[in-house]
């Protein structure tokens, strides 16, 4: 009994794993929709880096009453140069109302997300060469939103005193009586940003990689223990485990079986990934499967220890779904890890698939070779040779009661 | 070529506090078909369980050919069979394509597998349906491919757990069919049960076990035999109904007869001491009686007495 045949045992019994999946419809279809939904949803909940905030509902309250003594209203002006801007991007649905507890109990009642309150003082402050304040008010029950809100209108606002601030220097300065130099005076710096490849990825390309690194891997980690429980409990594992069978071709020829499903679905969100949201792949084709490979290398072990444990399918899916949930958040699939507390940054930093969908990211994003994510590849190298040193006669163990 | 033996050597199985098997001696070999008796939770299965590796003995060792089950799986296993519990099939395939995967990991050679697999599906007469999904099959068809299953490699020992369990009574009876035609050449077979006239009617040996502690293991006569008071029994069968004073009388005084008992009016219990010579007697006595006896034949519930008796002995 050498290696030949513990290969080509496994390769028989994937085969007829491979059978099996394919001859099972429902199957098959969930196999496809589960990735597409994924996407779909990730992909058009999440905004993409280029599309901004359309038709918030907004109230404006003017309570400006400082403008007798002047010739012009700045508040008037103010509304006029908003409203003429907003035009443009209609990002507001601009109402009007009546004082600051109005807007309050719009808010409370839900039908605007924020206000902007000019106050009594403002054209008298901004007359007397004083900073004219806007109050921009939020609906803190919704963060995310009002955040939008903040940074938009905050935008908005600091356009429009670079377009005031331009006018002052002009009418001070002769020498600044065109528009660029003047400019150039209020604010001179100019900011451009460029990434280290062309275009600009959206929050897409951020998280497309991640979810593929997630689904193969995932596809050993869960599928391996779920696959074996299940024949456990049907009864076909032991029409395999009485006969002078090597354990190891029964766990090798699972673990085929479930890396081909898993390439199979990151390959559909690969093409749903390209075609649907138009993700460019920067780096070479083939080392993206190849690292999708080994991260499914990197979690094979994990995927035994859980299957030598777990006594039927229930058992399986609560184990992988405890597992699946903090490596889901904490892996930098969704979320970058510079986002997240220090303490969980080091959590992640043990995590394998931070690393899978790290380096998948770095080569399908910024189109990265091998020697761009030699650490990537050593973690994760070093990570599935000691799971599956470990794993290996946990295994053998828990086989024979 | 040897004779195929299994071998229990004081072997023990604990479940945490429960002792399923406990200190078992049982030595088998040569061709022939052993009955595995015993309750429910007696510790049959667990007994074939370890013989098959699927649990390891928590002392003790199960020898298959001579060679430790447990650490030296693969040549302990060679030239075993073995259905344990309820075998099932994987439902998506059809019984050839399950088949040649189960005889490639036997270890069949290529160019003999569909060969090898056509002869063990037409000796479960299982034919027509090779090429059918098994998810349709009914239990019986099932088990049926599964005993194909175990007949690919042509096993020199076959362990089979319960094989009759759960099946019709016609799937029982072709069960036991088979189970008898795959008898001989050079083969042993042991086949845990608890229906007594299964065993009575297919094998040559019975092992009883209770409680995880083996009671008998003798040959099916001799048991009956010593646990039915040295005595042995007959039932006859008659065409005409039977004056019960003529069986009170006449068949109870016949020389040899211990006791005689009329089961309904057509239908006799004759126990009587002695050997098959005192059996011919009795029958040709019964014939010159012109009583009408159309059938006469060694009770099948002799097992059951002993399996009684000894059963109850250990509560």
């Amino acid at each position: 009994m050498g290696a030949k045949t513990l290969l080509s045992h496994s390769l028989r019994i994937a085969w007829k794993d491979l059978t099996e999946l394919f001859r099972n419809r429902l199957g098959l279809v969930l196999l496809v929709l589960m990735p597409l939904f994924m996407m779909v949803m990730v992909g058009f909940i999440y905004p993409s880096g280029n599309s901004s905030p359309t038709n918030l509902p907004v109230a404006l309250v003017n309570e400006d009453t400082s403008y007798g003594v002047f010739s012009t209203s700045a508040s008037q002006t103010f509304i006029t140069i908003l409203q003429q801007i907003n035009g443009k991007t209609s990002m507001m649905a601009l109402t009007n109302a009546s004082s600051a507890n109005d807007i309050k109990s719009m808010v409370q009642k839900g039908d605007i997300e924020g206000g902007i309150i000019i106050p009594s003082n403002f054209t008298q402050s901004i007359s007397t060469g004083q900073q004219g304040t806007l109050i921009i008010v939020t609906d803190q029950s919704n963060p995310q939103v009002s955040a939008t809100i903040q940074a938009a209108l905050s935008a908005v606002f600091d356009q429009m005193g670079t377009m005031l601030a331009q006018q002052n220097v002009q009418r001070l300065n002769s020498t600044a009586a065109n528009a660029s130099n003047s400019l150039a005076i209020v604010k001179p710096y100019s900011v451009q940003t460029v990434g280290v490849v062309p275009g600009t990825p959206s929050y897409f390309d951020f998280i497309a990689p991640g979810i593929m690194a997630m689904t193969v891997m995932m596809s050993v980690m869960t599928g391996l223990p779920v696959a074996i429980s299940q024949e456990k409990e049907i009864g076909t594992l032991d029409g395999m485990m009485v006969a002078p069978i090597n354990r190891l071709s029964i766990i090798l020829g699972k673990t085929l079986g479930q890396t081909a499903r898993g390439l199979l679905q990151g390959t559909i969100i690969l093409v749903l990934a390209a075609v649907l949201f138009h993700v460019a792949i920067q780096g070479s084709i083939l080392l993206v499967f190849g690292l999708l490979l080994l991260g499914v290398f990197s979690f094979v072990g994990l995927g035994i220890v859980i299957t030598s444990f777990a006594k039927d399918q229930e058992t399986a899916q609560m184990m992988m779904m405890t597992l699946m949930f903090p490596m889901m958040f904490l892996s930098g699939v969704f979320f970058p890890i510079q986002q997240m507390p220090w303490y969980m940054q080091d959590i992640s930093k043990v995590l394998p698939l931070t690393y899978a969908s790290q380096a998948l990211r770095k080569v399908m994003v910024l189109g990265a070779g091998i020697p761009d994510i030699t650490t990537e590849l050593t973690i994760m190298i070093v990570f599935g040779v000691i799971m599956t040193a470990i794993a290996v006669p946990v295994f053998r163990r828990m086989m024979t009661r | 070529m040897t004779n195929p033996s299994i071998e229990a050597i004081h072997l023990s199985k604990r479940f945490g506090a429960f002792t399923a098997v406990s200190d078992l001696n049982l030595k088998i070999d040569g061709s022939k078909c052993v009955g595995f008796l015993g309750p429910n939770g007696a510790g049959k299965t667990t007994t074939l369980k370890v013989f098959t590796d699927l649990i390891r003995p928590s002392s003790g060792e199960a020898l298959i050919n001579g060679a430790n089950v447990h650490t030296h799986k693969k040549e302990a296993l060679a030239s075993v069979a073995a259905l344990i519990e309820t075998p099932e099939i994987y439902p998506s395939l059809t019984p050839r394509e399950a088949l040649m995967m189960i005889a490639e990991i036997r270890g069949v050679p290529t160019a003999e597998r569909n060969k090898r697999i056509e002869e063990a599906v037409s000796e479960v007469h299982m034919e027509e349906w090779l090429d059918k999904r098994v998810g349709k099959f009914s239990k019986g068809m099932k088990q049926r491919i599964c005993i194909a299953s175990a007949l690919l490699s042509d096993p020199s020992i076959l362990l089979l757990d319960e094989p009759s369990n759960g099946l019709d009574p016609r799937g029982m009876s072709e069960v036991r069919d088979i189970v008898k035609s795959l008898k001989g050449k050079n083969r042993l077979i042991f086949m845990s049960s608890h229906i007594l006239s299964e065993v009575s009617e297919v094998c040559d040996e019975v092992a009883m076990i209770d409680h995880g502690k083996l009671i008998v293991y003798d040959t099916i006569s001799n048991v009956t035999a010593k646990f039915s008071g040295g005595e042995n029994m007959v039932e006859v069968e008659l065409q005409r109904p039977i004056d019960a004073l003529l069986v009170t009388k006449n068949i109870a005084n016949l020389p040899g007869v211990a006791a005689a008992e009329q089961k309904g009016d057509r239908n006799l219990k004759i126990r009587f001491g002695g050997g098959l010579d005192v059996q011919e007697r009795i029958l040709s006595d019964l014939v010159r009686m012109n009583i009408g006896v159309i059938s006469y034949k060694p009770a099948s519930s002799e097992l059951e007495d002993a399996y009684l008796k000894l059963i109850k002995n250990t509560v």
